[in-house]
């Protein structure tokens, strides 16, 4: 293995020389080559712009709803008057939650946290029995990060819940045209008008000793089927709603650490 | 004080001593804006359900004098939807991928935002509104690019935007929109089918059949004196006309921002493999010879690199007579190539001899064998000593292997304790198990270090197994191992193996 490193034309980069073939093309063509690329000036990083480790959201409970028989159906029967009459028991409730403003005035890419978990599409915060349940997915729009609640109670209340979230905001990749391409000094050291600088974070693969460590999903992480709902995560799958069949049991992910 | 440091195996950078950058642990990067895949507006549509009806007649005197009423309903069936969907519960309707985008051929990793709005709403179920599980007009992240749209029990729906595992002729990938919808099957205790009845009591009727789910009321009528006019085969019965529509669209803006998170072969850490892992096939059946076709074995090596495939394997059995009964050998038979002998490198059989014709034996075992063709699916095949009823497999490549043979190696019944396994810096290691849990769902699990996996659960014969998992420890570690808890499961084998 050999690493090169140029800056030339504009462009500055670290990459591993191929093995075979034109040497230089991870330099010249990067988004065909990211394979080989370690550092290229004209790729985008996720460097951590604002964090909040631990957003405390104090969700309220849901009170329990006792259904009654849907309309014109016989109330109950027995066994050849059949008793499969429903029971609309419970309630929904959404709510909004803002987890952090960061007034940027665009949309930034952000990722929100619950434990070591990143906040899928489909979040399981709290359950109870007789499917009582609180889930969570995230949002972002030019002025905060938000977290979208949906609470779910039966003819029992769903309780309050305490909960904690962590929010990271990651920093417009777009460069700094007041930096140059490389600068190795005492002082200061960045590379691509500042797309890596000593005072970031950079989203990363994990060495020895990391402790800030999560992870990115490779597959995918909801799933449907048989009306229910599954999530999966490092740490296992979770059904986080009714009686999931179906075939996701694992996921592909990347530890990586700032 | 600030220093930069380049050898030809390593390039960092650090600030009073704290590394920021390394290609020893390299930034997870990502294309310029120009290649992000952005769609604004895209309509994305799920279909009306299936359904069927369900009927309510009633009947009975007051005072000599008779009496009926009949109130009918709409039913959703029980039934999935989605790409190549196929199992339970069945029907299985098809809801095609759609290619919404490419991205460079060294994608292995995308960021997915949506910014959704349901432009349509289906019809309530038994008068509660089916809500959108997202915020409406705000940029969801979506990890794995996956999205839960709407739950209401007894349905749910979701849609992903995914990257292909292939790469197209042009050395692409695409970006696959997904969609996937689903009602439970659930058995009610309707009295009958269709219309021969004059009896007080619930009849169903059309696809649904008896699993439909009773959703929306159609009509009701009476009760008015005298027979005959309200049941299903009446003169005047409640109409049965399908009065709901349970479609949904949404109109949604979609950022896809691809990048590559493994510098393939090279994996950072001096001596490391990278292992892809996912359960690649769980079955149910007798066989003695179990295969699996179209396994993904993950990208091809490049030139000068190697690959690795691995595989665990349980099986299990609770109808026999005799044991143990060993899983033998495995061969693996990349796509355009020819079979490769795989070499076992952990394996434990565990029979329980229960005197009888229920004699329980379950097996665990971990196969490995040098990939190195271009081929990203192989056609893999396991054969035990005898036949076997429950099967379950899970696929790993590792690349740049410093040695095809583990570290360290785990064969064991052991049960509620914790069991060790050392990995070398940047390596990794693989577990898995075979167990029976006497029909118990809850309480055997399967981890390291306490980091409980998913169990995948075999349905026939009460059995369960464990789902194998891939541990990656990047820092070389021992690692604790605990099968089973207090109160769990009584016959088991389970295996592990580390590799770097």
């Amino acid at each position: 293995m050999t690493k090169a490193l140029r800056a030339y034309g504009g462009k500055f980069a670290i990459w591993e020389k191929p093995a075979s073939g034109d040497a230089m093309a991870p330099f010249n063509d990067p988004t065909e080559h990211m394979a080989e690329v370690y550092f290229h000036s004209d790729l985008q990083y996720l460097a951590k712009l604002l964090e909040d480790a631990s957003v405390t959201i104090n969700h309220t409970s849901l009170a329990g709803v006792t259904g009654s028989g849907i309309s014109g159906a016989p109330a109950s029967g027995g066994s050849t008057s059949g008793s499969s009459q429903p029971i609309s028991d419970g309630d929904i409730r959404a709510t909004d939650w803002t987890l952090y403003t960061h007034n940027l005035g665009y949309v930034p890419l952000y990722m929100v946290m619950y434990g070591q978990e990143i906040v899928s599409g489909a979040t399981l915060v709290q359950e109870e029995s007789n499917w009582r349940r609180r889930i969570v997915s995230s949002f972002a729009t030019t002025s905060i990060i938000g977290l979208r609640e949906m609470a779910f109670s039966s003819d029992d209340t769903l309780s309050a819940a305490s909960r904690n979230y962590r929010v990271l905001v990651f920093r417009d990749p777009a460069p700094d045209p007041a930096k140059g391409l490389l600068k190795l000094s005492p002082a200061e050291v960045y590379f691509g008008q500042g797309k890596v600088d000593s005072g970031d974070a950079l989203i990363r693969r994990v060495r020895v000793g990391d402790t800030q460590t999560f992870y990115l999903p490779v597959t995918e992480t909801v799933d449907v089927w048989n009306g229910a709902v599954r999530a999966v995560s490092p740490a296992g799958a979770v059904n986080v709603a009714g009686n999931y069949s179906g075939g996701l049991f694992d996921l592909s992910f990347i530890e990586v650490a700032y | 004080m600030h220093k930069f440091s380049m050898t030809a195996d390593r390039v960092f950078a650090e600030k009073d001593g704290a590394v920021f950058f390394d290609t020893a642990a390299y930034p997870v990067q990502f294309c310029p804006s120009a290649d992000e895949v952005v769609i604004s507006s895209k309509a994305i549509t799920f279909p009306d359900l299936v359904k069927g009806n369900a009927y309510s007649y009633a009947r009975g005197q007051i005072s000599g004098t008779d009496y009926e009423g009949c109130a009918s309903y709409v039913t959703l069936a029980p039934q999935n939807w989605g790409p190549n969907v196929a199992g339970e519960p069945s029907p299985d309707y098809e809801l095609a991928d759609e290619v919404i985008g490419t991205v460079p051929g060294d994608t292995d990793i995308i960021l997915v935002y949506i910014n959704a709005t349901r432009t349509n709403a289906p019809d309530q179920i038994n008068g509660k509104s089916i809500p959108v599980m997202f915020k409406e007009g705000g940029w969801t992240y979506c990890p794995g690019g996956s999205l839960l749209v709407e739950y209401l029990p007894p349905m749910s729906r979701k849609l992903a935007v995914l990257l292909s595992d292939e790469l197209n002729v042009d050395g692409t990938k695409n970006i696959i929109l997904r969609r996937k919808q689903s009602v439970q099957r659930r058995l009610y205790s309707f009295w009958e089918a269709g219309n021969a009845t004059n009896t007080s009591g619930w009849t169903y009727g059309g696809t649904a059949g008896a699993y439909g789910h009773i959703a929306k009321h159609i009509q009701s009528k009476g009760p008015n004196v005298g027979f005959g006019f309200y049941p299903r085969n009446g003169s005047n019965p409640c109409s049965l006309t399908d009065n709901s529509d349970y479609a949904t669209g949404l109109t949604a803006d979609i950022r896809v921002v691809p990048g590559r998170a493994s510098i393939t072969p090279d994996q950072a850490v001096a001596g490391a493999a990278l292992a892809f892992n996912g359960l690649i096939g769980a079955s149910n059946g007798s066989y003695t010879t179990f295969s699996i076709s179209g396994a993904p074995i993950g990208v091809p090596p490049k030139v000068g690199h190697t690959r690795h495939v691995i595989i665990a394997v349980s099986t299990g059995r609770v109808d026999d007579s005799a044991g143990p009964r060993n899983i033998n050998s495995a061969s693996i038979t990349p796509a355009g190539g020819s079979a490769i002998a795989m070499t076992r490198v952990a394996h434990r059989a565990f029979y329980w001899d229960k005197a009888g014709s229920n004699d329980h034996n379950f097996s665990a075992a971990i196969f490995i064998a040098a990939v190195p063709s271009d081929a990203t699916e192989a056609a893999i095949s396991i054969t035990y000593s005898t036949t076997m009823k429950s099967h379950l497999v899970n696929c790993w490549s590792a690349y740049d292997l410093g040695s095809a043979s583990p570290d360290d190696t785990i064969e064991s019944s052991a049960y509620n304790t914790n069991v060790s396994i050392s990995t070398v810096a940047g390596g990794f290691a693989i577990a898995q198990s075979a167990m029976q849990s006497e029909g118990t769902s809850t309480g055997d699990l399967f981890g390291i270090e306490n980091s409980y996996t998913d169990r995948q659960e075999i349905a026939s014969n009460a059995n369960f197994m464990d789902a194998g998992r891939g541990f990656q420890s990047t820092t070389g570690a021992t690692l604790s191992i605990r099968h089973g808890s207090a109160g769990g499961g009584t016959a088991y084998s389970w295996v592990a193996a580390s590799f770097h």
